[in-house]
């Protein structure tokens, strides 16, 4: 397993990729704010099991719930 | 005191005002007036409109009465002026979305079914209301926009995004309007300036004519000072539209019709651990909703407590996947035209680039499961109650865009599950502002969402207080600002 990256390279590496024409200082905002995205993001595969479906369409009934 | 007087010095309801008009104490040129007065008077300091409509309203409304004198009713909205979120499409205004991105042009002139179906209803709509900028970010006036102001204290903020209809509906400049919430944002406006405000079922409102956010959360909902008159407005403008894939094919119930208040046997479930005893929820904004609910349990309603996992995590999803569908919608611009958006707007945004694709399909999972724990929560009661924010109001230059991604949600749940949410005034905390209950139903049950804030607010006034008209406004009267966008979000 390799090292984990660190969080300030992979953000300003997504911010770079993404070519949006921020300012120096949203940049060091949105790469101090990453880490704590990141981790919300990883957050949401400890709920779902592999098989679960997505639910990618609304169903009003609950019956497939 | 005759009801456009009234509306003059206090508000008036929507059903208040539809039966004056029936008894022939005012007329919808008086009401439209008055309402257009207190707009004048008032939102220079409070910033609830980016455009005025003051002919067209009274054109609009002098047909409700030439209606009314030829015998012809439409119904309770006919002559009652309203106001129209600003992402909304409307034939007599340009739809701005409070931004210098978006193409003047858009919607091409013509009424979102919403609105259309307001007017055949008779209604008057007054005007165009502030959002945060494309129903995202915070007001930014420097890009020449009406900055929202909490009537209750213009240091505080009058939450988002629909917070212009928000703060006509609780200052009485209209009746009634339009917001839309894709994570709150019809709710938080109403619970932070202290009216009733209807998050509906996804799919139960068209929402073609109106700028997305996110496709697989927006919806548009009504706002007004009493739950009786959003089932008014609800039943006016749900229903099918071909133009939107989602809006769904059921029938529209009488929603007003089936208002009686009585909630004896309902079962209310009180939401425990994270939406309620978490150290993170404001003690006063806990016992506000705590004694809402015994408010419901002595009218007869049956308090059951429960707990909803995955609380959290599904607040995440949702911004995860809010994020992801706005980014695709804005990429483009942001790439190009970065600096034309609000500092805010662009500051949210720009945080989409740290998800992944498989991050945002996870979300969905996410979606499934916890929309299976609610069904099975459901199984047990009739709506969930919780507060509608965690904690009080936020003073406007304390506003933090960090917060939206790691403040306590309550709200945003619901979008992610598609149910329906209302928000209605049940207290007011230390510093006098209005503290929000959120009542929660199953999917395409708005009836008893309505049924059960109806029922608290013939107990209680919260949601008839009305705040005292601002200090003189440091700004231009709306009808001296520029049509599109030139007055100060």
């Amino acid at each position: 397993m390799l090292p984990a990256p660190d969080p300030a390279t992979v953000a300003h590496a997504l911010l770079d990729a993404a070519r949006l024409t921020m300012t120096p200082e949203e940049t060091a905002r949105l790469t101090a704010a990453y880490p704590e995205l990141r981790a919300r993001a990883d957050g949401l595969y400890a709920v779902s099991g592999r098989d679960v479906t997505p639910g990618l369409g609304f169903d009003p009934s609950w019956e497939s719930a | 005191m005759s009801a456009a007087a009234t509306l003059a010095t206090t508000t008036l309801t929507i059903s208040d005002a539809a039966a004056a008009l029936r008894a022939g104490t005012v007329t919808a040129v008086e009401l439209t007036s008055a309402a257009l007065r207190r707009v004048t008077e008032q939102d220079g300091a409070l910033g609830a409109f980016v455009t005025v409509l003051t002919g067209p309203a009274l054109t609009a409304a002098a047909a409700a009465d030439a209606d009314f004198a030829a015998g012809v009713d439409r119904g309770p909205l006919q002559g009652i002026p309203l106001a129209v979120k600003d992402i909304i499409s409307t034939e007599d205004a340009p739809t701005t979305a409070n931004s210098r991105v978006l193409d003047p042009a858009w919607g091409g002139g013509v009424d979102a079914p919403v609105v259309a179906r307001l007017r055949r209803a008779g209604a008057v709509v007054i005007g165009k209301s502030t959002t945060s900028e494309f129903a995202c970010g915070l007001p930014d006036p420097t890009k020449g926009f009406p900055l929202p102001r909490n009537p209750w204290d213009l240091a505080y903020t009058a939450s988002g995004s629909s917070s212009g209809t928000g703060i006509a509906v609780t200052t009485g400049m209209v009746l009634g309007g339009l917001g839309t919430d894709t994570g709150g944002s019809v709710r938080g406006p109403a619970s932070v300036t202290g009216h009733t405000g209807l998050k509906v079922t996804f799919g139960r409102v068209p929402k073609n004519g109106v700028v997305p956010l996110a496709y697989s959360l927006d919806s548009v909902g009504p706002m007004a000072r009493s739950a009786l008159d959003c089932a008014l407005l609800l039943e006016t403008i749900a229903g099918h539209d071909p133009g939107d894939p989602h809006a769904a094919w059921r029938p529209v119930p009488a929603y007003s019709e089936t208002l009686d208040g009585d909630v004896r046997g309902l079962r209310v479930g009180v939401a425990r651990g994270y939406f309620l005893d978490h150290p993170g929820v404001d003690p006063e904004i806990r016992d506000a909703v705590l004694t809402a609910a015994g408010e419901l349990q002595a009218a007869g309603a049956v308090l059951v407590d429960v707990e909803i996992p995955w609380a959290a995590e599904a607040q995440d999803a949702n911004n995860v996947t809010w994020l992801g569908e706005a980014f695709a919608y804005h990429r483009e611009d942001l790439v190009h035209r970065w600096a034309d958006y609000g500092a805010s707007t662009r500051d949210v945004l720009a945080r989409a680039v740290f998800h992944s694709a498989a991050d945002y399909t996870e979300a969905q999972r996410v979606r499934a499961v916890f929309r299976a724990e609610v069904a099975r929560v459901f199984r047990g009661v009739d709506v969930l109650v919780t507060p509608t924010f965690a904690e009080p109001v936020t003073r406007i230059a304390a506003t933090d865009m960090d917060r939206v991604f790691t403040g306590r949600n309550l709200v945003a749940q619901w979008n992610l599950t598609g149910q329906p949410a209302v928000s209605i005034p049940c207290g007011v905390d230390g510093s006098g502002l209005p503290i929000g209950l959120q009542v929660i139903g199953a999917p395409f049950d708005e009836a008893t969402v309505l049924t059960v804030a109806d029922a608290y607010q013939r107990r209680t006034g919260w949601h008839l207080r009305v705040p005292p008209p601002p200090p003189s406004p440091p700004a231009a009267p709306p009808s001296a600002r520029p049509a599109v966008g030139q007055g100060a979000q």
